[in-house]
């Protein structure tokens, strides 16, 4: 396998944009994201010779790079016990506008749902992968992917604040804010 | 329950949600000019009159009907979904970091020079 190594080479490398945001989108750090595609690199380089002529390039590194980031979230949780739990708890993310959603109050809230749920998401919502697709590579059904993005979706609202079931959120405290200064304004 | 009558109350809800927003906004930024300027509240105001947020301004302020497990907003569900696809193309769109050429140039010698 001399010369037959460079179009993969060249294809890997056309590829590597589209790595790095998913893996950016899964764990929402550039850096960690990096590390991922690099190994994704190597381990799919490595294993080139299970790459099967006219499959989908894109879909065998993107379910490299998962199994990847999935096996280092285990052995992470495992290293930091309550690690998921604190951080659910630590999250009440109320926009400052009532309904004018932030990107940075949006990573907050997608870094806190379950990492399955979180790459079902961005497989089918930011790499624009079909249901069929997206449970390929997560290696599972297809009504397991539709009810994470669903779930996903759901949790993320409620997360948000956005949901109409939810009372709380910023505007009794504006509201507070509002009538406080209003009536120490008009003294 | 009932999606349908579910989704088909909210309509006037909201609207009218949304006058009191609007409303109270207003006077409170005429009961505040007429002293001192509060800043955050101008701001708030003018967010809440960006027609593209008018779905949901009014969302959170509405004590609901249940509709857990039913449709959500699809104003919502296209600003979660315009966010995903924003973080992931404007990732895609940054050039190969240098690292990436390196390796990928460095494995395929080594793979050459077998």
């Amino acid at each position: 396998m001399s010369e037959a190594s460079a179009p993969l080479k060249e294809a890997m490398l056309r590829l590597v944009p589209n790595l790095r945001a998913f893996a950016v989108s899964l764990c929402g750090n550039v850096e960690r994201a990096d590390d991922l595609v690099q190994e994704t690199l190597l381990k799919a380089w490595n294993s080139m010779h299970g790459f099967q002529e006219g499959t989908n390039l894109r879909a065998w590194l993107f379910t490299i790079l998962r199994n990847t980031y999935f096996s280092e979230c285990r052995r992470r949780r495992r290293e930091v016990e309550d690690r998921d739990g604190s951080k659910a708890a630590d999250l009440s993310v109320h926009p400052e506008q009532p309904g004018h959603l932030d990107m940075e109050d949006f990573r907050k809230a997608l870094d806190a749902l379950p990492p399955d749920q979180r790459e079902a998401l961005v497989l089918v919502g930011g790499a624009g992968f079909s249901y069929e697709e997206a449970a390929a590579i997560s290696g599972c059904a297809v009504g397991t992917i539709k009810s994470r993005v669903n779930r996903a979706r759901s949790k993320l609202v409620e997360l948000l604040s956005i949901s109409p079931t939810h009372e709380y959120g910023p505007d009794p405290a504006i509201e507070a804010i509002i009538s406080r200064t209003a009536r120490g304004g008009s003294r | 329950m009932m999606p349908n009558n579910g989704s088909a109350e909210l309509k006037p809800g909201s609207l009218q949600a949304r006058h009191d927003d609007n409303s109270l906004f207003r006077q409170e930024k005429g009961a505040a000019g007429a002293n001192q300027p509060l800043l955050r509240i101008v701001y708030c105001a003018d967010r809440v009159r960006e027609p593209s947020l008018d779905m949901n301004t009014a969302s959170p302020r509405r004590p609901a009907p249940d509709r857990s497990g039913g449709m959500l907003d699809r104003t919502v569900q296209a600003q979660i979904g315009r966010m995903l696809r924003e973080i992931f193309v404007d990732v895609a769109a940054e050039p190969v970091p240098q690292r990436f050429v390196e390796l990928l140039a460095a494995l395929d010698a080594k793979e050459n020079g077998k």
